[in-house]
């Protein structure tokens, strides 16, 4: 026994000395570090293992949900000083459907028991193939009291070293679409005057075809903030002046009235398509830069003030 | 709690530790106290309620084998016997195979027309049930045909029957190999011990590199079979076998190699056989303890080997046909075990079912050609069956053999395949399978293949064993279930 502890302990040396050295040498080269460690793996999006990591420790009563239409377009401070509130999060993330929305109100509800929620959303979040993350894990992590026990616990080694380059990427700058570098709040504002855009994104005059079921999914939200006493704002967010015509502009206030219909007047609904908003303002088709996602978010929240 | 997870990692080194700080006071009885409490835990954490029917399930065993030992009158014997049959059966009848019977009956009426109301059960299998099923009905089995005798003391039968390491998946143990080694006082063997991890490790290598790498390509292949043609279909067919092989004796490795840190030794349930030269060689080297077990307690007492040519035939259907029922509630299993009954039939007719006993190439470093196209020709049989196996229902087996025949005369399909080769599957697979079966081939002479390391210096063989920990782990990824865990 004693000769199997020796050259058990032994071996842990030469395991945890070689192995380090190989970490060491792999990690200094490809310049990753402690401050760019990838999220858990709760999807095959980065975004959104960002965003529930960074959840993990805030609690708060106004919260922001929804894909890159929430995460980009939805100015925090304005968020902030029309609802009079210091204590928001937005917890979107890239490419949610309104399937994947319901199922994290549902989660944040037990963790943040919120009483407002803010949704700024346009065609894509119907359209948008649903992710796949199982509820119960993202609840047991969120419920954990210390998050790196749980990271370690469910260490996914393959996950991290293909995601340790991304997590590099995307807390370096915000001139790119890969962009997390977040306020306090959890938005993410990318940069107008710098910002790298691709050719392909601000031409994309694609609007999507909806998946009809998602209609039923924002009628369950609005059905759970009832229930909850949640007040519920809807924002739709509108397109850039250059890529709207008369063929999209149609499917678009149709898809408008179906969600005002369902909607009805418990929310508190803005349709900005309504307006015309001009190109300078935007990274590509539908995401806001810096200056625009100040003035929609303004423009969302002043509608709802003209009206009242 | 499955073997390939962090809560295991923890578990073990737990029990290893109280189990040899125990021994070291020669306390047999409480070491064995230990691991039962251990095992019911580990069982306990799929989910409780299966405790009460193990308990239920050792009760009436233990009871029976001792009113077995005790009645004096053959009569009665058989009577107690069949009591313990009865209910053994009942048991996995009831939990595994109702809704099976009762679809089944529906189908035939309705074929006459007749409509049956009958409503199925929403009943949850419970893990393990056909592997603990099986070591009790050998236990009563050989107590009545005195082979063995009747177990007194309860905790060292239960801890036979729910012994953690072959509790869910095997291997299936006999009471005359397992019983007297829970009864002998066990030392702490360094070599035994080190055995153990390097067989856990090699389990661990074919569940993480091999298994699970391979299950991405033959789940992709098989749950779009409609979309492959040709081919595309025999890859998957291909991989679907690597991965089976993977993911079953990298478990039986790992449950052995557990057992060895134990100081207890469980019957060994593989032995290349993909290196086998015909049908009847692999099932001597595939899933040995349950070929044995089903030799011992069906074909043996139905006149074996040593009736006339057709009763054998008959026999061996019989065998391979409840082996495959065993497997599942479904007629693909079936059917797989037709298949390969009817693979085997030529050499039991030709009398040559007994050949190939020696592994291949024994005396040489490379198989001459005779034995390559043989174990070609026998993987492709297996692999053929492994498609019905593998199939959630018969028309899905049928529409893969389908396609799988129907593409191999077009070019494009052919084109296809090399796209699919090109998009779809990682390189790393590939050279995992490659020094896989090249680490198989070069140590099919020892009992475990990782042993011809042993011939390195101790410097090379840690790194070596360090290099292999790290790609487990780095592959290891979310927690994936073993294929025999269903069963």
């Amino acid at each position: 026994m004693k000769k199997f502890l020796l050259r058990i302990i032994q071996y842990s040396i030469f395991f945890i000395v070689s192995m380090s050295i190989i970490l060491i040498v792999y990690c200094l080269r490809n310049n990753y570090s402690l401050k760019n460690f990838p999220p858990p793996n709760f999807s095959d999006s980065f975004s959104f293992n960002k965003k529930i990591e960074f959840s993990h420790d805030r609690k708060s009563k106004v919260l922001a949900v929804g894909s890159s239409m929430a995460l980009i377009n939805l100015e925090s401070s304005s968020v902030k000083k029309h609802l009079k509130s210091a204590s928001y999060t937005n917890l979107s993330s890239w490419g949610l459907s309104i399937k994947d929305m319901f199922r994290l109100i549902k989660i944040y509800q037990l963790k943040y028991d919120f009483t407002t929620l803010v949704m700024s959303s346009n065609m894509c979040d119907f359209s948008a193939n649903e992710k796949s993350f199982s509820s119960s894990e993202i609840i047991k992590y969120l419920e954990s009291r210390y998050k790196n026990w749980y990271n370690f616990y469910n260490i996914d080694l393959k996950y991290l070293f293909a995601n340790f380059s991304i997590a590099n990427e995307s807390i370096r700058d915000n001139r790119h679409y890969e962009s997390f570098r977040m306020d306090t709040d959890g938005g993410v504002l990318l940069d107008g005057n710098n910002f790298e855009k691709r050719k392909q994104r601000w031409n994309n005059d694609d609007i999507g075809i909806v998946k009809k079921y998602q209609y039923d999914y924002l009628d369950s939200i609005n059905q759970f903030c009832k229930k909850k006493h949640i007040k519920f704002y809807f924002f739709q967010s509108p397109m850039r002046k250059g890529l709207i015509n008369s063929q999209n502009k149609g499917v678009i206030n149709t898809h408008v009235k179906k969600c005002k219909k369902i909607l009805s007047n418990s929310v508190y609904f803005v349709n900005s398509s309504d307006t015309i908003w001009s190109d300078n303002l935007f990274v590509d088709g539908t995401h806001f830069n810096k200056k625009g996602a100040y003035q929609y978010t303004n423009y969302c929240f002043q509608q709802l003030e003209t009206n009242e | 709690m499955l073997f390939n997870t962090l809560q295991y990692a923890l578990f073990v080194p737990i029990i290893f530790i109280i189990y040899w700080l125990i021994g070291h006071y020669k306390k047999i009885r409480f070491q064995n106290f230990i691991v039962l409490i251990a095992s019911f835990f580990f069982y306990g954490c799929w989910d409780v309620r299966f405790l009460g029917l193990l308990t239920f399930s050792i009760l009436v065993d233990y009871f029976s084998g001792i009113q077995i030992e005790k009645v004096k009158k053959r009569s009665n014997q058989k009577i107690w016997l069949w009591i313990s049959i009865a209910i053994n059966l009942g048991f996995l009848g009831f939990f595994k195979y109702y809704n099976f019977f009762i679809h089944s009956f529906i189908d035939l009426f309705s074929s006459f027309g007749i409509n049956v109301q009958a409503s199925t059960l929403s009943i949850i299998l419970p893990v393990g049930i056909s592997f603990y099923t099986f070591h009790g009905l050998s236990y009563v089995i050989d107590i009545y045909y005195r082979r063995i005798k009747a177990e007194k003391n309860i905790i060292d039968y239960a801890l036979f029957v729910s012994y953690f390491p072959l509790l869910v998946a095997g291997p299936i143990e006999r009471a005359t190999h397992l019983l007297p080694q829970l009864k002998k006082e066990r030392k702490f063997k360094y070599s035994q011990v080190v055995e153990g991890l390097k067989q856990i490790l090699w389990g661990l290598v074919k569940k993480v590199l091999i298994a699970d790498q391979c299950a991405i390509i033959a789940n992709d292949i098989f749950n779009n079979a409609e979309q492959y043609y040709g081919l595309t279909l025999v890859i998957g067919a291909i991989f679907f076998s690597i991965q089976i092989y993977g993911d079953f004796s990298g478990y039986s490795d790992i449950a052995l190699g557990t057992s060895k840190l134990l100081g207890i030794e469980l019957l060994k349930n593989f032995s290349f056989p993909y290196f086998s030269r015909s049908i009847s060689e692999f099932w001597r080297r595939w899933h040995i303890s349950l070929s044995t077990w089903f030799k011992d307690y069906v074909y043996i007492p139905l006149g074996g080997s040593k009736a006339g040519t057709g009763r054998k035939i008959r026999n061996t259907f019989i065998i391979f046909l409840i082996s495959g029922f065993w497997h599942g509630a479904n007629l693909t299993f079936i059917i797989w075990g037709g298949l390969n009954a009817l693979f085997i039939i030529p050499s039991v007719i030709r009398k040559t079912n007994r050949k190939h006993i020696e592994i291949v190439a024994s005396n040489s470093i490379f198989p001459n050609w005779r034995e390559v196209f043989q174990m070609i020709l026998t993987f492709s049989l297996v692999s053929f069956a492994w498609i019905f196996f593998r199939a959630i229902s018969i028309s899905e087996a049928f529409l893969f053999i389908k396609h799988l025949i129907g593409g191999l005369n077009q070019v494009w399909v052919y084109q296809a395949t090399l796209s699919y080769l090109k998009w779809h599957i990682d390189f790393n697979i590939f050279i995992f399978i490659i020094l896989f079966f090249m680490i198989e081939w070069i140590g099919r002479r020892y009992y475990n293949p990782m042993l011809i390391f042993d011939k390195l210096n101790t410097f090379f063989r840690w790194l070596f064993y360090s290099i292999v920990i790290v790609l487990v782990l780095y592959f290891s990824g979310a927690d994936k279930q073993f294929i025999y865990f269903q069963f």
